[in-house]
């Protein structure tokens, strides 16, 4: 199971009172210490940053249950953890503050575990912060918890998949729900209200009464939430069913598919490598999860698209927070730490048959929104920096590693400033390689606001022209790739009810009947017809396409929800006339020919900021944030505080947690999450545009129409 | 004024009288070094006779080609092409570009391997079907209609020319070809291009150097026959003088 939730909602805390009560570390610690958060930095801040796992036996009923958990981050910026842990677990705790109550990073956790197929079960935490603090009354309480249970079942009814809609609906009758206080070490379901002989009121008056070691004693939290994690959320048997059906297209009548759905342990191995660590002694560990089979250490394995490659299984262990325990053995269902498999990356299929049909991508929600130039301070340590920025990203897929092809500058993208932030400490700490960084950089993104085209391309011998025209994709149908209902790539399974799909998100039949690629949020089609030599030229065109969209008309940044159509062709007979030199390009003017006549615009990212601040001083906050182009959304009075919600292009975020406590005095609470892109202001599109160009040594003022037509 | 002038296939010593005067009396020589390749020395040897420099171009300056028929609006300039000047479309297409922008054109047409290569191996002109051009293929381009193409002239039993492309400013290698046309038939299983099919390789025709293999294609590919610049032919149903002069003037392999 996962515990996630919104940051400093108490998932660690949490988990480690259950590692502890599991008897796996001292009780007193518990909930102090954050085993889970053993990461040097992530003991500085205060924060989880890596998605700790941890096994622990649970008696229940006289019966002894093994549990693997896995503590996720928080913090937006390391959202791409928590989807990688939701395809190891079953089901997941998701833990919310009873004062804050559900967060937009709580309805981000939700959506991926629901789309994982991961069952929840609710954990209402701090509720000692509402007796002592907000001095809430016991119906006060109550009506607060029925509000946040609503809330989170408004959300489980929205994203729940539809054979779960209404099952999954939590009830605090039935015992889904528990809430407590993890720092305080105590928990309560109704049903365990029964069980142990305590009512709604004695906690009331033991909370108030400072007697919280009392109530420690009488309604442990580790008892009370493994209890209700062992009667609600699903065993590997019961889940597999219908989870491999999610995660793995694949034929379920093989003897591979049998064995998954059945989670068999005499099966053939399967594994999904979830995470990469790196140990500074052991090397690469790769972590995962067993679907079929017997793991055994000393046996071969292979690794999905590596060949016939073998790998030895040369250390298997269980994980408990930094430390491993070794183990000969593990069987499917588990959460597996393995030493030896070097190909695997986060993602990675692994699996006793070279030929297994791999386990679907992970998908993620959010691009990395901010990049950093890297270059080392001495030059000798060039070759070692590549190496480590491999490694790097290879332990965290969220991390991207790019080289400037114009400057030769190796680039770093993360998905926040503080994800980059870290990742250069562990470059010069860990890896212990001196650098030097630019400032950080935004991400941008290039669209379009209107139609272009028919723009002729014509391949450099000119015995070659391609017509397309492009116009911006339907926002349902970017909505659909992102959900990942519209694969990407150029190879698809059941073409049928793509086709249907996507007629039911704006596309024409033609259009979606010539679908040829989808990359990244936007898509190429064909609705030419009976043009000949076309087939054998469309994968070229592919490579124009995914050209254009790796690198924009405008500034060279990424492409986003565009509609590319090939409306017309003109191949020379010969194919030594239309190789790749002839027709990539041919392909790339048409196509940015056509993007130039539809408004070429830049997008930017930007962030969702939620600040809480006492009111007196609320000015300073919406100046701040007016002056860093961000614009005040809501604001709400919440007690004494004020709770401003503000969207703020991540360019003016730079910078932002230090200039907003001096602007405070340190009085404010603050926190964000990614909120997709926006235009960037029609004022300064050109300007920011010949800055990003001239940053990757391109003249400042980019093509127009004219060149493309003259090529 | 703009002179397409064909050298032929023997570098220098193909070159006609009336071409070699022209050459001298213009202002430009260019050397085409893009729609096929020389003898090693061409360039080097016809820079000696002509006493005068020589420019190379490649694939950059024919597509661009506005440049060179700029400079033939007022001065005489000369292409030299090896073979023939017109049996590449790049040329007719920079003829007629020139002709519209009202620039004088004289063709100077020479031999090609196109019009060398059934002769060498005595096989018959009329008995060809339209010659067929192998690409260096790629993960994302393997051109199946190369193999339409020959299976049409298979059909109507027609000999197959096949060209082979450039790189590097050479041909490909024989080897190389034979691995793409038995890819093309584990693709589309047509049963034409079967180890047990004859194929001819000629390479360096006309030059020093010249050979003329002959086999089926399992022997040719055991054989590990290379040379540089190569072409190849696919032999359909030979008549008794085709037979008799193939088995005379080619080896078999």
């Amino acid at each position: 199971m996962g515990i996630a939730a919104h940051i400093d909602h108490g998932k660690t805390t949490l988990s480690d009172n259950l590692i502890a009560g599991a008897g796996m570390m001292s009780e007193d610690l518990a909930g102090k210490q954050l085993l889970l958060d053993y990461d040097e930095q992530e003991q500085a801040r205060g924060i989880t940053i890596n998605a700790a796992t941890a096994s622990m036996v649970h008696d229940y009923d006289g019966d002894e249950y093994l549990i693997n958990l896995i503590d996720t981050p928080g913090h937006v910026d390391f959202g791409g953890d928590v989807t990688r842990a939701m395809r190891a677990v079953d089901g997941c705790i998701i833990v919310v503050d009873s004062v804050e109550g559900v967060m937009p990073q709580t309805e981000t956790v939700i959506r991926q575990a629901l789309r994982e197929r991961v069952k929840p079960v609710l954990f209402i935490n701090k509720v000692d912060r509402l007796i002592n603090e907000l001095k809430l009354n016991e119906e006060e309480m109550q009506k607060r918890f029925v509000k946040l249970i609503t809330d989170v079942n408004k959300l489980l009814a929205k994203y729940s998949p539809d054979e779960f809609k209404q099952s999954w609906q939590l009830n605090v009758q039935d015992g889904k729900v528990a809430f407590g206080s993890a720092y305080n070490n105590w928990a309560i379901s109704v049903p365990a209200m029964k069980t142990y002989g305590v009512t709604f009121k004695d906690i009331f008056q033991l909370v108030k009464d400072g007697k919280q070691k009392e109530l420690a004693k009488k309604a442990q939290l580790h008892r009370i939430v493994l209890n209700m994690v062992i009667k609600h959320l699903p065993d590997p048997k019961e889940s597999q069913k219908y989870r491999i059906p999610q995660i793995w297209r694949g034929d379920e009548d093989t003897p591979i598919g049998k064995s998954m759905m059945g989670c068999s342990r005499s099966g053939p191995v399967t594994m999904m490598i979830t995470k990469i660590i790196i140990d500074p002694h052991a090397g690469e560990i790769a972590v995962g999860r067993i679907f079929s089979g017997t793991l055994r250490k000393g046996s071969e394995v292979y690794v999905s698209r590596g060949g016939t490659q073998k790998y030895k299984v040369q250390l298997l262990s269980m994980m408990v927070g930094p430390d491993r325990i070794q183990v000969e053995e593990m069987p499917a269902g588990n959460i597996a730490a393995v030493v030896g498999i070097k190909a695997a990356i986060a993602g990675s299929t692994v699996s006793q048959e070279p030929e297994m049909e791999p386990f679907e991508p992970m998908t993620h929600y959010t691009d990395p929104v901010v990049t950093l130039a890297i270059e080392a301070k001495h030059t000798a340590d060039l070759p070692k920096l590549i190496d480590v920025l491999r490694n790097v990203s290879k332990a965290d897929p969220s991390i991207q590693v790019d080289i400037n092809q114009e400057t030769g500058e190796h680039l770093i993208s993360g998905m926040g400033e503080l994800h980059l932030e870290i990742t250069m400490y562990r470059i010069q700490h860990d890896y212990k390689v001196e650098v030097q960084t630019s400032d950080p950089i935004v991400v941008y993104r290039e669209t379009i606001e209107g139609r272009g085209g028919p723009f002729e391309g014509k391949s450099p011998n000119k015995h070659n022209r391609f017509y397309f025209e492009v116009e911006p994709l339907d926002e349902t149908l970017v909505q659909q790739i992102k959900e990942g209902n519209v694969p990407q790539g150029s190879k698809f399974k059941d073409k049928k009810a793509l086709i249907e799909l996507l007629q039911e998100n704006g596309l024409t039949r033609e259009e979606a009947r010539g679908l040829e690629l989808v990359e990244g949020m936007n898509i190429l089609t064909d609705v030419t017809k009976g043009i000949q030599y076309l087939d054998e030229t469309m994968e070229l065109l592919l490579e124009s396409f995914k050209e254009v969209v790796s690198k924009g008309p405008y500034a060279n940044e990424r492409v986003y929800g565009i509609k590319a159509r090939l409306v017309d062709a003109k191949l020379h007979e010969d194919s030594i006339h239309r190789g790749p030199a002839q027709v990539i390009p041919a392909g790339r003017n048409s196509i940015y020919g056509a993007m130039c006549q539809a408004r070429r615009i830049l997008m930017e990212p930007v962030q969702k900021v939620f600040i809480n601040v006492p009111q007196e001083i609320m000015g300073s906050v919406t100046n701040e944030i007016q002056q860093r182009r961000g614009v005040v959304e809501e604001m709400n009075q919440d007690g004494d505080d004020i709770v401003i919600i503000a969207r703020v292009p991540v360019s003016g975020m730079f910078g932002f947690a230090s200039a907003i406590r001096s602007a405070t005095g340190g009085k404010v609470l603050w926190n964000s999450e990614n909120a997709g892109y926006q235009k960037v202001p029609p004022e300064l599109q050109n300007e920011v545009a010949s800055k990003i160009r001239e940053r990757k040594g391109l003249k400042p003022e980019p093509y127009g129409v004219e060149y493309y037509a003259t090529l | 004024m703009l002179n397409i002038i064909g050298l032929g296939l023997r570098g220098t010593k193909s070159i006609t009288l009336e071409s070699f005067e022209v050459m001298k009396s213009c202002d430009s020589v260019y050397f085409e070094t893009y729609t096929s390749i020389s003898p090693g020395s061409t360039m080097a040897d016809l820079r000696n006779a002509l006493g005068r420099k020589l420019l190379e171009a490649g694939r950059d300056f024919i597509e661009s080609e506005k440049d060179i028929i700029d400079e033939s609006r007022d001065t005489k300039v000369c292409l030299l092409v090896t073979g023939d000047p017109l049996s590449a479309t790049t040329h007719n297409q920079l003829r007629l570009d020139a002709m519209k922008a009202g620039v004088e054109v004289r063709i100077f047409e020479n031999s090609s391997i196109i019009s060398v290569i059934p002769g060498v191996f005595g096989l018959m002109h009329y008995r060809f079907g339209p010659p067929v051009s192998i690409p260096f293929v790629s993960r994302s381009f393997f051109p199946t209609s190369v193999y339409d193409k020959i299976e049409k002239n298979i059909s109507m039993d027609l000999h197959t020319l096949l060209l082979l492309d450039l790189k590097d400013g050479k041909t490909m290698p024989v080897q190389e070809a034979v691995r793409i046309l038995e890819e093309l038939e584990r693709r589309r299983k047509g049963r034409i291009l079967e180890p047990e099919r004859d194929i001819c390789v000629a390479i360096a025709v006309s030059q020093p150097g010249q050979r003329l293999v002959f086999g089926t294609m399992g022997s040719i590919k055991k054989s590990g026959v290379e040379g540089n610049p190569a072409a190849l032919v696919l032999p359909s149903t030979l008549n008794d003088s085709e037979e008799t002069f193939l088995n005379e003037f080619a080896e078999r392999l």
